[in-house]
């Protein structure tokens, strides 16, 4: 009785994302770093940890370390960068299976956090499912490690068609900060979402993008 | 900071096995160096780290030798009777959130032995450090396990510096204390969603949702990426920012835990589970809120120069089942806000940054919010020659393999979630 009060006094938390665009509270400046006019490119290439800079931002490599900004780069808001190559033919529900292959616990902690009150994904239809074999979508984080990369293509197989697979995160996507290769060695990737770790609003947006909406 | 050369005593084994008689001192780091051994003592009670150096010894008499040296096999029950029930969970599981496995004997009811499996998130940070430049090898650090990354890389500047900017070690300590608070919110969410408590799961996620905004809002990271550079902090803190936020969060959670703890379901489920002694821990060399749970004062922040300036105190339970971890780790809640909040009050105005010339053998030492993490760095002219990482989450899983035996099938998440423990962490 105590918990019903407490919840009702307590109000609504929940983010208007996406019907509106993320608040600030929601996401600060954690987002892709942009160059300013007068940035050092050269001084921030050499800098970058894991060759995210060149002419441009490399999404998808960069760590969000924050190293650049001594060279007069600037982070912004963006966080919603995910990009899709093929969506689910259904939209309304689908059934997310997380599979961590080797991260550093703070993607998997990221998509924990789709559950609690301020994202409540149960409102948009997406549903974390405990066994491959009712999932729509493979959502897989983390730097690839052999041993855990042979559980992955098994779940994979374990899935019922239509089947997509997200990759989160830089370690999965590029390799990040561990190594070389992400897990396109292993596996086509169909929608991809960068950050390190992607924020709850990204991971969305990118879930959201898998299943066409 | 607890911080020094690694000096280390060469002796001949049988002066290991007398210092290892010695239960007194806790055993905390082993290292393969080249062709000796360094073994890493811990004086809690005196707050002195020691080093010995061996030739190439395996010291039996201490069960935590083996998770050190990574034989897990090593606590397996051996010839388990034929109605046994082997049963091998993970890796790739939802219930644990992470790549990681269980090995599992059982009769169908009470669970016999657990031994976790390791290797299937090895990303070897220890190896992909050495030839980098420290301020290179930082964002490995950062990356061994995301969700204490300040307490790694804190470790890992205090190795490397020999004295930071006031400043500095005040935004640390701040960043640490928030990153306390997340993890011990987030162990209680965990331990109210295994005793399916819906309502409350969401409330605990709420504070760890609110406070990983707020280290957002101040570090441009969620989880403080990227803050520590060695010498100093990259980013200053908003005061302001703080202070109201922490009012809201202290008193969201105090109404909160109220209630939680007057729910007789849930303290039914955490009340004698997974109980560890006092003799344990010693025998065990368990560290943090493990140790702590169980009346064994064993955090590194006693003998922290730094804390004795700051409103802390060791919190301790007796009982030592998983109801006491939680009551540390609320009442830790509760001084980490007050240490917060005397942090910022007196945030000294001095530089952030400082020049720091890397060389020489030194360790590194950080209460995180499982235990204290050791890191040890050799450095030459700014670049990563060898690494030791002993994290925590590797004692306090023997001190769990310990406590869960003997305990029923459904008090395996409650034992698990009441340590704090990480795969990323242990298997790094």
């Amino acid at each position: 009785m105590r918990w019903i009060f407490r919840g009702i006094k307590k109000g609504i938390l929940t983010t208007k994302y996406p019907e509106e665009k993320p608040a600030y509270d929601e996401v600060p400046e954690i987002g892709l770093p942009v160059p300013d006019k007068c940035a050092d490119f050269a001084s921030a290439e050499s800098n970058c940890p894991t060759g995210a800079i060149t002419n441009a931002v490399d999404a998808e490599k960069c760590i969000f370390c924050g190293r650049c900004e001594d060279f007069r780069f600037k982070r912004s808001r963006t966080v919603e960068l995910a990009e899709v190559r093929k969506t689910l033919p259904f939209s309304k529900s689908i059934h997310v299976f997380v599979a961590d292959v080797g991260s550093c616990n703070a993607c998997n902690r990221e998509v924990e956090m789709l559950n609690n009150p301020f994202y409540d994904f149960h409102r948009l239809g997406i549903f974390f499912t405990p066994t491959p074999r009712h999932a729509d979508v493979l959502l897989v984080v983390g730097y690839p490690v052999e041993k855990t990369v042979k559980a992955l293509l098994e779940a994979y197989d374990a899935m019922p068609e239509p089947k997509v697979v997200v990759a989160a995160g830089s370690c999965a996507l590029s390799g990040g900060i561990f190594g070389e290769e992400g897990i396109d060695r292993y596996i086509d990737v169909d929608v991809r979402i960068p950050g390190c770790p992607p924020p709850p609003i990204a991971l969305l947006h990118g879930l959201l993008k898998a299943s066409g909406r | 900071m607890i911080s020094g050369e690694v000096e280390a005593n060469r002796i001949s084994v049988d002066e290991l096995e007398d210092i290892a008689k010695n239960r007194d001192v806790a055993l905390t780091a082993y290292f393969c160096r080249g062709d000796e051994c360094l073994y890493v003592w811990t004086d809690y009670e005196r707050g002195r780290t020691e080093f010995t150096a061996t030739k190439e010894f395996d010291l039996r008499s201490r069960p935590l030798f083996h998770a050190l040296s990574g034989e897990m096999d090593a606590y397996r029950l051996k010839c388990p009777g034929n109605d046994v029930i082997s049963l091998h969970y993970g890796p790739l599981t939802t219930g644990l959130w992470e790549a990681g496995a269980f090995e599992i004997l059982t009769y169908g009811e009470r669970i016999l032995n657990v031994t976790p499996d390791f290797g299937y998130k090895r990303r070897e940070v220890e190896k992909k450090v050495v030839g980098r430049r420290v301020e290179e090898a930082i964002f490995l650090i950062e990356r061994l396990c995301g969700t204490y990354s300040v307490a790694y890389s804190n470790a890992f500047c205090y190795a490397l510096e020999n004295g930071c900017p006031e400043r500095a070690e005040y935004i640390r300590a701040i960043a640490l204390e928030l990153e306390r608070l997340y993890n011990h919110f987030h162990v209680i969410q965990r331990l109210t969603a295994a005793a399916s408590q819906k309502v409350a799961i969401s409330h605990f996620s709420a504070l760890v949702e609110e406070i990983l905004r707020l280290n957002a809002k101040l570090f441009h990271h969620r989880y403080a990426f990227g803050l520590n550079v060695p010498g100093g902090v990259r980013r200053n803190v908003d005061v302001n920012i703080i202070d109201k936020k922490l009012d809201a969060i202290e008193k969201d959670f105090e109404e909160l835990v109220n209630i939680l703890l007057s729910s007789r379901i849930f303290i039914d489920r955490i009340h004698n589970t997974a109980t560890l002694s006092r003799e344990d821990v010693l025998k065990l060399d368990s560290i943090g809120i493990a140790a702590r749970g169980s009346g064994v004062k064993r955090d590194v922040r006693t003998f922290d120069s730094f804390y004795s300036n700051v409103p802390y105190r060791v919190m301790c339970e007796r009982d030592g089942d998983s109801l006491a971890r939680t009551v540390v780790r609320i009442r830790e809640i509760r001084n980490s806000i007050e240490i917060i909040r005397h942090l910022i009050s007196e945030l000294p105005q001095t530089a952030l940054k400082s020049e720091v010339e890397c060389n020489g053998f030194r360790y590194g030492r950080v209460e995180a919010a499982h235990g204290d993490v050791f890191v040890a760095v050799e450095v030459k002219d700014g670049v990563v020659k060898w690494m030791g990482i002993r994290p925590a989450s590797l004692v306090n899983y023997v001190a769990f393999i310990h406590a869960v035996e003997r305990n029923v099938f459904t008090d395996f998440p409650f034992a698990i979630e009441s340590f704090g423990l990480s795969f990323a962490d242990s298997d790094r």
